[in-house]
């Protein structure tokens, strides 16, 4: 069932009609597909299978070639974001990346196995608050459990994603996936780890579409499935950080890049509970939401898109159904924690839940298991 | 009786009050004697203590003079005869010769450039610079209009040359003008004739017979941009750049022998700017001020002094001047001074010599006193009626304005100007709006849809030579005219002249032109002229657009014929693809309640309500104590010229109680203050907790201030009752019991108590002086015996009337002067009778001091009443640092909120004595009254609009407006299976000023600016990049 069409009036199987009727010019003239959330609810439901969220993204990608609408004016933060990605693409501008968040006690390297894709959180910290702490927890993840310095680029470029889905800027988005390529190549990297759900769907998915090889020569990893793998490999163990007096009950929002958006294989969804449940015996109470995996519920904005009363509509529908279930709401998306806790400011009743990223959840609790001595150390 | 008004004079003095009188409803005849309005601040650089560009902030008012259909403007003419009473004067206006038709000149400059005449000085530049015989004062001068020097001219000297005459293709000149006379019949008369400063007139020990001698306005034209040196900082001899420059303060003021025994009051805040311009221009230079006191006592003021010690390194020196003797060899300048601090004389060597000279009553002033008949007083000033009203001249009818009153500054001037034109309004209340002139002849507005094809019309001009020598305009049209929607394009020699209105309306009948676009020069002077052409013919005034390919194409690109003809092409390009999405907007007529609310019931707050009750205001006063007067309630004698504060008082709150229009709520606060300029909703609540709602269409914060208790100063607590304030002093004097003067045989006066300092208050408080040196001679008075000795640092008496006053002090008591490095110490030495003994060191003798006294008073600064900030957020309106109210710009608005419909006066804006309160109230009230007078308010169509379907409440627009039109309302919002509140932005139409600040800052781009919206904007982009 379409999210967006509780709160207005939107029918993507009207939409799929009129295309199928040969109506594609006037579905285009009315811009209707600029409104879609891309959030794939729809297709679950889909008797036909038809991925109407990819529709919206060819759609707009035929829009912005074919009416005057001047789309910048849509976008929220008046397009700021996504300039700055267009930027990022030009061939000869290489962003010099402040990266002062960088812990003292985490060496990073431009060469090496291990990459870790910041992405675009720390751009973001000046209007969000504390946005790049998800990047310092994940970077403290990899540098206490890789032995190697973790590579980190300066000239980090965007994956391109809200170009390739929110702004139908297709050319834009494959010269930065080219450049991406060639960076991770120079790097000599082989794996690439992520915290953010949307350079993850789009480098595991969207990139081995444009380079046949991408997936041979490198491993894309979201932070959930390494600190999974490392837990089933036995390197790592979940710990209390300090003495919880009472149990937390949490929660977790699934974003939809890593619920509706990947292959049934992938498997996120399950890996991350199997984790929370482990939480269990940490004094933690994981509890569902009415919406959850692949029937979760939308932050309300996509790709910097669509922020207006609706979306605050879906969030705060979502805000309360996190405030039902626990204390703590963790996510694994950076902008859905950004949009999600930018409701908060607006609404005092939901000021109480805490939201926070998968890693900066875990970060406290995680103790590497030193295989050789494993029952005298503790630390 | 006349509902027109003559002002003498077309200063900042005569153009504020001839604005402020024609919103009033008057017409007004400006004259002015020299060719262009503007007066000394057109000369100045910078103004202080901000240092906006001065013509920068008066060229837009000049502008509105020469716009406003109901002021005459009669510059270079001169009052010459007077005759009749209040009411009804009849005046002869002497109309001199520019030896052109200013009708027809268009200041185009042909004239000047092929004039060949020997260059004389130019009297705008301080005779530093050069102009022709046929001239235009300065760039910006307005009219904008040359006239003729007939006594350098060769046609009008020797009948030969003429040149002008070939040139001129308006066909302007006209050798055969001879003087004329003027009558016209007013109903009263403003005088702001202003200031002089006669530097030659100075004794020769002065030096300013020395080339590099120069006077402070000159020092002006000498830093201006537009001036003689271009803004590079040049001493005349030689023009090379001086690296040490003195700064000379008092040369010649307050010295009897220079016979100019007053303070000109705004030498020591000039002098600290032009030392800080200076520094800005050249680092190398390094600046000494030789000074006196320091008497800058307005607000910001003595701060800003000590800023350009601190933070330019400009150097001041205590000093007396003996001579200043010029070295011959190299120009420089040998300053023979004595340190006060040091007690040494000593030389000084200076490449540059600027002397803060006296300003004196313009040259003429005598004259006119007696075309007038009015008094002057001993300074040649124009004497004022009665001390408590500078305004009123000794003739009914007469009014005194700015400079020629007496030395003030230009916020004081600016004051004066909108007090003077409210005043008038008093008594010419019953012909108001008689001789206001409407617009005739406008036909109906013609509907334009958005559907309806745009038809274009270009007018391309050459302005004389000024476009058309440096743009192929004929190209332009050529070029023009192939662009998409121009249905007609054409060109002509002056686009601003009357036949081509008549040839403009012509077109928009003939083409059926629904968008006009004129390009030209710009549109800061001559778009409105244009759109109400547009207008007159039922086009929508946003339909129109104008281009500027004048200053920002031809007269940049002189040199560049076709990159300047390229530019003009791209311009209008642009401007046709804007014109095809302008939209006819509307200007909506919002209703004003014509009653005004004025909170707090002190001397300004009951003058201003005085003021708007006689002009047949409603007035509603609200008082937080249990009675009005203020402060006046606790005062004794009045200085400077000992007048009983009760009988003052009395008198006031007589009339206040006699007007049938003012109604007064004492011990009252307010529950709630909703509404915007014209239509305030005010809940007023008392003590009994009674509420009472009125509705007005104004606000005048008078809330005043307090005098500060120096808790813990210099022995001030509640034992030692013999350490008092001088608030409490007051009090006592004003009690009949004078029996706790018998004990007493020495009292010590400490001037500024916790004031002026570099933490904690740093302002001067302006009035203390003076209330010190009156409290001293009352005293002297009461017991002739009785030692009086006053601590002191500067003496803030700036007033013509208070130098006088304050040596006649000086002979009653002993002065002794300290400063910050050395503050008085007070030590108790007897219990009963309380004894102390002071220490100072007294900076002028060097020496360290010791005395008995029996009673210390601490003169403290005044501060601002608590808990102004929840009334400030009631009205919206900003407090400074200092806690008192910040008014829309401190030069030009000072009785101003950038908020409109709401004004200040009084201690609330700053601290003031009861002259300057009753001045700023009458000031205030004019202000208010334009609107209340108005009894509508026309929006401008110009506004930001929000889109409410994209607007996500987040408020950031509402805490950048300057202007306070913008508030998030919250509602409730119904969706499927939830409801929440949603904060919308909302734009008030009345109060919004199209500045666009909201736009550029909303992140959603909900916010538009009609007429600039982006559509327009991307669109004008779009067409320049394209090409």
């Amino acid at each position: 069932m379409c999210q967006l069409s509780k709160v207005q009036i939107y029918t993507p199987s009207k939409i799929i009609q009129l295309i199928l009727e040969g109506f594609e010019d006037k579905v285009l003239k009315s811009e209707v597909l600029w409104d879609c959330l891309t959030c794939n609810q729809c297709l679950k439901d889909c008797p036909e299978n038809i991925n109407f969220a990819d529709l919206a993204r060819m759609a707009r990608y035929k829009m912005r070639h074919t009416t005057n609408k001047n789309v910048e004016e849509l976008i929220a933060h008046k397009g700021v974001y996504t300039t700055i990605s267009e930027i990022m693409s030009r061939p000869y501008i290489n962003p010099d990346r402040n990266l002062d968040w960088v812990p003292k006690d985490c060496p990073i390297s431009d060469k090496g196995n291990l990459l870790y894709y910041v992405g675009c959180l720390p751009f973001f910290n000046y209007e969000h608050d504390k946005v790049d702490s998800i990047a310092i927890s994940t970077l403290q993840i990899l540098s206490k459990i890789e032995k190697e310095p973790i590579v980190v680029f300066k000239d980090e470029v965007c994956c391109g994603h809200d170009l390739y889905w929110g702004q139908g800027k297709l050319k834009t988005f494959i010269k930065l996936a080219k450049k991406n390529l060639e960076m991770f190549e120079n790097a000599g990297v082989s794996t690439i780890v992520t915290a953010c759900a949307e350079c993850y769907r789009t480098l595991k998915i969207d990139y081995p579409e444009i380079f046949e090889d991408f997936s041979e020569k490198f491993e894309v990893k979201h932070i959930i499935e390494y600190i999974y793998e490392m837990w089933k490999e036995g390197e790592i163990e979940f710990i209390s950080s300090s003495e919880l007096s009472e149990e937390i009950s949490f929660t977790y929002h699934d974003p939809c890049r890593l619920s509706r958006f990947l292959p049934k294989e992938n498997n996120i969804t399950e890996k991350v509970r199997e984790i929370f449940k482990e939480f269990e015996k940490l004094n933690y109470k994981f509890n569902e939401m009415a919406h959850n995996k692949s029937n979760s519920l939308c932050c309300g904005v996509n790709s910097w898109m669509n922020c207006n009363e609706k979306s605050k509509a879906l969030r705060y529908k979502r805000m309360l159904e996190a405030k039902d279930a626990g204390t703590v709401m963790v996510t694994s998306c950076p902008k859905c924690r950004i949009h999600l806790s930018c409701l908060q400011k607006d609404y005092e009743n939901l000021a109480s839940i805490e939201i926070v990223d998968f890693s900066e959840f875990l970060i406290k609790h995680i103790k590497i298991i030193d295989k050789n001595n494993k029952k005298e150390e503790s630390e | 009786m006349e509902g027109s008004v003559l002002v003498i004079g077309a200063g900042i003095a005569g153009i504020q009050t001839s604005l402020d009188l024609t919103e009033l409803g008057f017409k007004v005849y400006l004259v002015e004697r020299t060719p262009s309005i503007g007066g000394r601040m057109a000369q100045l650089d910078k103004t202080f203590p901000t240092n906006d560009c001065s013509l920068c902030i008066l060229a837009p008012k000049m502008v509105e003079v020469f716009r406003n259909p109901n002021i005459e403007l009669m510059t270079y003419h001169e009052v010459k005869k007077i005759s009749g009473e209040v009411g009804n004067f009849a005046v002869t206006v002497l109309k001199k010769p520019r030896y052109l038709d200013e009708t027809k000149c268009k200041g185009c400059g042909d004239c000047a450039t092929k004039c060949p005449k020997i260059e004389v000085p130019n009297v705008f530049d301080m005779s530093l610079g050069k102009r022709k015989s046929i001239y235009i004062p300065f760039p910006q001068a307005v009219p904008p209009v040359y006239l003729i020097d007939p006594e350098i001219c060769l046609k009008l000297t020797k009948g030969v040359c003429g040149v002008c005459e070939k040139v001129c293709t308006v066909e302007a000149i006209d050798f055969e003008q001879k003087p004329q006379d003027i009558e016209i019949n007013v109903g009263a008369i403003v005088v702001a004739t202003g200031f002089d400063m006669p530097a030659e007139q100075l004794s020769s020990r002065w030096g300013y017979r020395y080339q590099n001698v120069v006077s402070a306005l000159e020092y002006e034209r000498i830093l201006c941009a537009s001036g003689p040196f271009e803004g590079h900082v040049l001493r005349p001899s030689d023009q090379k750049e001086p690296q040490k420059i003195a700064f000379i303060q008092c040369a010649g003021s307050r010295d009897l022998h220079e016979n100019v025994p007053y303070c000109s009051s705004v030498c020591c805040m000039y002098t600290a700017k032009e030392a800080i311009i200076t520094k800005e221009h050249s680092d190398n230079s390094d600046c000494y001020v030789f000074r006196h006191d320091i008497r800058a006592y307005g607000k910001n003021f003595y701060e800003f002094t000590q800023r350009a010690q601190d933070e330019y390194g400009v150097k001041y020196f205590q000093s007396k001047i003996s001579s200043i003797e010029e070295d011959k060899d190299n120009n420089d300048l040998l300053i023979h001074y004595e340190d006060l601090k040091t007690g040494k004389f000593s030389d000084f060597k200076a490449n540059l010599v600027v002397l803060a000279t006296p300003l004196v009553p313009t040259k003429g002033t005598e004259e006119m006193a007696g075309i007038l008949d009015v008094e002057l007083d001993k300074y040649n000033f124009y004497k004022e009626r009665s001390y408590f009203n500078k305004s009123l001249s000794s003739k009914e009818g007469i009014f005194l304005c700015g400079f020629c009153q007496g030395p003030m500054d230009i916020p004081e001037t600016v004051t004066d100007a909108s007090g003077v034109a409210s005043q008038v309004a008093m008594i010419l209340n019953s012909v108001k709006f008689n001789e206001i002139r409407e617009k005739e002849g406008i036909e109906p507005e013609r509907e334009i849809k958005i559907t309806d094809e745009p038809r274009i019309g270009v007018l391309i001009c050459h302005c004389g030579i000024n476009i058309g020598k440096y743009v192929d305009v004929s190209s332009a049209v050529e070029y023009v005219k192939t662009l998409p929607y121009v249905v007609h394009v054409e060109d002509n020699m002056y686009s601003c002249s009357s036949d081509s209105q008549i040839r403009i309306k012509e077109l928009i009948k003939e083409h059926n032109l629904n968008r006009l676009i004129v390009a030209s020069c710009t549109p800061r002077t001559h778009e409105s002229l244009f759109q109400e052409t547009c207008v007159e013919v039922g086009l929508n005034k946003y339909l129109f657009e104008m281009v500027n390919i004048r200053d920002q194409c031809s007269w940049v690109h002189m040199n560049e014929y076709e990159f300047a003809t390229d530019k003009a092409k791209d311009l209008i390009r642009m401007a046709v693809a804007k014109a095809r999405l302008l939209k006819p907007l509307t200007e909506a007529l919002l209703d004003i309640t014509p009653n005004a609310l004025i909170i707090g019931g002190g001397i300004s707050g009951l003058t201003a309500a005085l003021n708007l009750a006689s002009q047949g205001f409603q007035v509603y006063i609200v008082e937080k104590e249990n009675k009005l007067g203020g402060n006046l309630n606790d005062l004794n004698i009045l200085y400077p010229i000992h007048e009983d504060s009760s009988k003052f008082l009395n008198e006031i709150k007589n009339k206040v109680e006699k007007s049938k229009n003012i109604q007064v709520f004492l011990s009252s606060k307010f529950k709630e203050i909703k509404g915007y300029i014209g239509n305030y909703n005010v809940s007023i609540i008392d003590s009994k907790e009674n509420t009472q709602d009125v509705k007005v269409g104004t606000i005048i914060v008078a809330t005043g201030a307090l005098e500060l208790k120096p808790e813990g100063l210099f022995q001030y607590n509640e034992k030692n009752k013999n350490v008092i304030t001088q608030l409490e002093l007051e009090k006592k004097l004003k009690s009949d019991d004078k029996s706790w003067l018998d004990g007493i045989d020495r009292i010590t006066v400490i001037l500024c108590v916790n004031a002026r300092q570099k933490k904690g208050i740093t302002y001067c408080s302006n009035v203390c002086c003076g209330v010190s040196l009156k409290n001293i001679s009352i005293i002297k008075e009461l017991k002739p015996e009785l030692e009086i000795v006053v601590l002191y640092r500067d003496f803030q008496m700036a007033k013509k009337e208070f130098e006088e006053y304050y040596r006649d002090r000086r002979k009653e008591s002993m002065f002794l002067r300290y400063d910050l490095d050395g503050q008085p110490e007070i030590v108790k030495i007897n219990e009963k009778p309380e004894k102390y003994q002071v220490s100072v060191f007294e900076t002028n003798l060097q020496d360290q001091l010791q005395f008995e006294t029996d009673l210390v008073v601490l003169s403290t600064p005044m501060v601002p009443p608590e808990n102004l900030q929840e009334l400030a957020k009631m009205l919206k309106v900003p407090l400074d640092k200092n806690r008192f109210f910040l008014e829309a710009h401190v030069k030009l608005r000072p009785l101003d909120f950038a908020t409109e419909g709401i004004f200040l006066c009084g201690c609330a804006q700053w601290p003031k004595n009861i002259q300057d309160s009753i001045s700023q109230a009458n000031g205030a009230a004019g202000r208010a009254s334009r609107f209340l007078s108005a009894k509508t308010i026309k929006t401008s169509g110009l506004i930001a609009e929000v889109s409410q379907e994209r607007c996500i409440g987040c408020g950031k627009c509402e805490s950048v407006c300057p202007y306070n039109a913008i508030e998030l309302i919250d509602s409730l919002l119904d969706f499927e299976e939830v409801s929440l509140n949603v904060s919308k932005s909302f734009i008030n139409s009345a109060l919004c000023k199209g500045c666009g600040t909201c736009a550029a800052t909303c992140q959603n781009g909900a916010i538009s600016v009609k007429h600039y919206d982006f559509d327009q904007i991307y669109a004008m982009i779009e067409s320049y990049l394209l090409e």
